[in-house]
């Protein structure tokens, strides 16, 4: 057995038994009824409604995606991911706190019910659910996949990252919904920002060991064009990555749920702040990590990485083994914290659409069939629905105009029809881009200079305002 | 500040934030794109925590 697995395994149990000490600590908070289970009865403090809202807005995406990207396609990859920064904070200031307090005034507990409680329709909630499920599925199977990965580079097979991470994330739900949720993010997000912090400190070590001053490193990465913008981001390009994550705090259920939560102002101020210290200072250190690793690729202390996803695992076979090990528990803890999120949410906007009576025992039986069928995908490993997760982001942005209009109009009854019309017109451009292209392609394919996610949000957005042109004042 | 000019700051932020590394594309030097990136970013946390605060004291 390598010094990496032995410490891997030591510490992955570590963070098993941790975490599940905290899930079971946070039952004392008391879940009596299925608002409980699935929004803590709205009673976060400002710190858990912060650390689960970063927990789960971070997946494994930053630990090993976004190194990949600032590796190949240089200070872009900062760019995209702080226009998605940016964007967030002004949604959390704008619309946040509307959305907070309508919550407690009107009893919201499902994604859905902004939407089903604004407008009156039933049948919108039941669509958006299904857009959810579509979406979302193959989106939590992608985090399954990639911690499937790091337990089969590892030499643990790949079925068993996928069997372990769905016995947690199951686990760590049914222990007390929300509150053990919530309460594993908060482990999980300090675990991951100190492993990022750790890893950036040992990096710097590295490169001064290796003979590389700071004005070197940033001679060659001028050298190769990874601090300016490389031929990759082309304008739209940028724009096909930032606009679909523009709105992920208002259309994405799992945080949009996550408003519901602060228990008071004060805690939702809270949320905000240290959602963006930690949101900023996550971001600003994983691109360093890849431009870093990129100098020392130039330079040949590093090999050439083609795959993106290869970069973290080619830069840690460098690493002390139980830094190495700490940061493939983080990527773990990033999945994870993003995965038992994801299916919570979902089970609420289908118990409360499709069932006639809810209850926890129901929230509970369909925690577990989203997991098995989020497990199950992964395992197959279907090229289509995995490639699919790519594009979740476009799929679930029509919802940004419903959302936002829902909570901003005055009298979002009136749009009914639109509404439904603007769903299903939105809906249909992101998967006809899908079927004809391909969800890669769709992705980045762009019509007039604007991307895909470009025209979803025109034709989501255009009956709604129509509608409300119409009938002003109505 | 009230939320009409929080807004219209926000367009301004995005805008920057999207058009200008291209308006200047060739003189970034160093890591000046990278700076001014986090530099804006860090300056909206600071506007948004301020506003925030005064909107919910309210």
């Amino acid at each position: 057995m390598t010094a990496l697995l032995a410490y891997f395994l030591g510490l992955l149990a570590l963070f098993m038994a941790a975490g599940t000490a905290v899930a079971a600590a946070s039952r004392r908070m008391g879940v009596r009824s299925v608002s409980d289970f699935y929004t803590g009865g709205r009673r976060l403090s400002g710190f858990l409604a912060s650390m689960t809202y970063a927990a789960t807005t971070y997946s494994s995406f930053m630990m090993i995606g976004l190194v990949g990207y600032s590796y190949a396609r240089g200070v872009g990859s900062l760019g995209f991911e702080l226009a998605y920064f940016v964007a967030t904070l002004g949604l959390l200031a704008l619309v946040g706190p509307i959305i907070w307090r309508k919550a407690r005034e009107r009893g919201w507990v499902s994604p859905t019910d902004v939407l089903t409680d604004s407008y009156g329709v039933k049948a919108l909630g039941l669509l958006t659910a299904f857009v959810y499920l579509v979406a979302l599925v193959p989106y939590s199977s992608a985090q399954f996949i990639g911690v499937g990965k790091v337990f089969e580079s590892l030499g643990l097979g790949y079925a068993g990252g996928v069997l372990v991470m769905g016995g947690l994330s199951l686990l760590w739900t049914v222990l007390a919904g929300l509150w053990s949720v919530a309460a594993t993010d908060a482990f999980q997000g300090l675990w991951m920002i100190t492993v990022a912090c750790a890893l950036v400190c040992w990096l710097a070590g590295y490169v001064l060991s290796a003979g590389l001053s700071p004005s070197e490193l940033t001679v060659i990465l001028e050298h190769r064009g990874l601090l300016g913008l490389t031929e990759f981001w082309k304008p739209s390009v940028f724009l096909a990555f930032t606009l679909p994550w523009m709105f992920f705090a208002v259309t994405n259920p799992q945080v949009l749920q996550r408003l519901y939560m602060p228990r008071d102002s004060k805690a939702y101020y809270r949320m905000v702040v240290w959602f963006g210290v930690y949101g900023l200072s996550f971001t600003v250190l994983v691109t360093l990590l890849g431009l870093t690793a990129a100098a020392l690729t130039a330079v040949g202390v590093l090999p050439q990485v083609r795959d993106v996803d290869a970069v973290t695992p080619t830069l840690l076979a460098k690493a002390p083994p139980l830094l190495a090990a700490a940061v493939y528990v983080g990527v773990v803890a990033a999945s994870l914290s993003t995965v038992d999120s994801i299916v919570l949410s979902v089970s609420s906007a289908l118990t409360r659409e499709l069932a006639r009576r809810e209850s926890i025992w129901l929230a509970c039986t369909t925690v577990a069939l989203l997991t098995g069928l989020s497990m199950a995908v992964a395992y197959a490993r279907p090229g289509y629905i995995v490639e699919l997760s790519v594009l979740s982001s476009v799929l679930l942005l029509p919802l940004a105009p419903l959302v936002l209009v829902a909570v901003l109009d005055s009298n979002p009854r009136r749009l009914r029809g639109a509404a439904l019309a603007s769903l299903v017109l939105g809906e249909a451009v992101a998967f006809t881009g899908a079927g004809l292209l391909g969800p890669r392609k769709a992705f980045v394919y762009s019509f007039l200079g604007v991307p895909l996610s470009g025209w979803v949000l025109v034709a989501s957005a255009v009956p709604l305002l129509a509608a409300r042109a119409l009938k002003k004042g109505g | 500040m009230n939320k009409t000019t929080y807004t219209v700051l926000l367009v301004i932020v995005l805008v920057l934030h999207h058009a200008l590394p291209y308006i200047l594309r060739g003189s970034w030097t160093g890591w000046s794109l990278y700076a001014f990136w986090a530099c804006l970013s860090a300056t909206w946390l600071a506007v948004t925590v301020l506003a925030l605060r005064r909107w919910l004291e309210r």
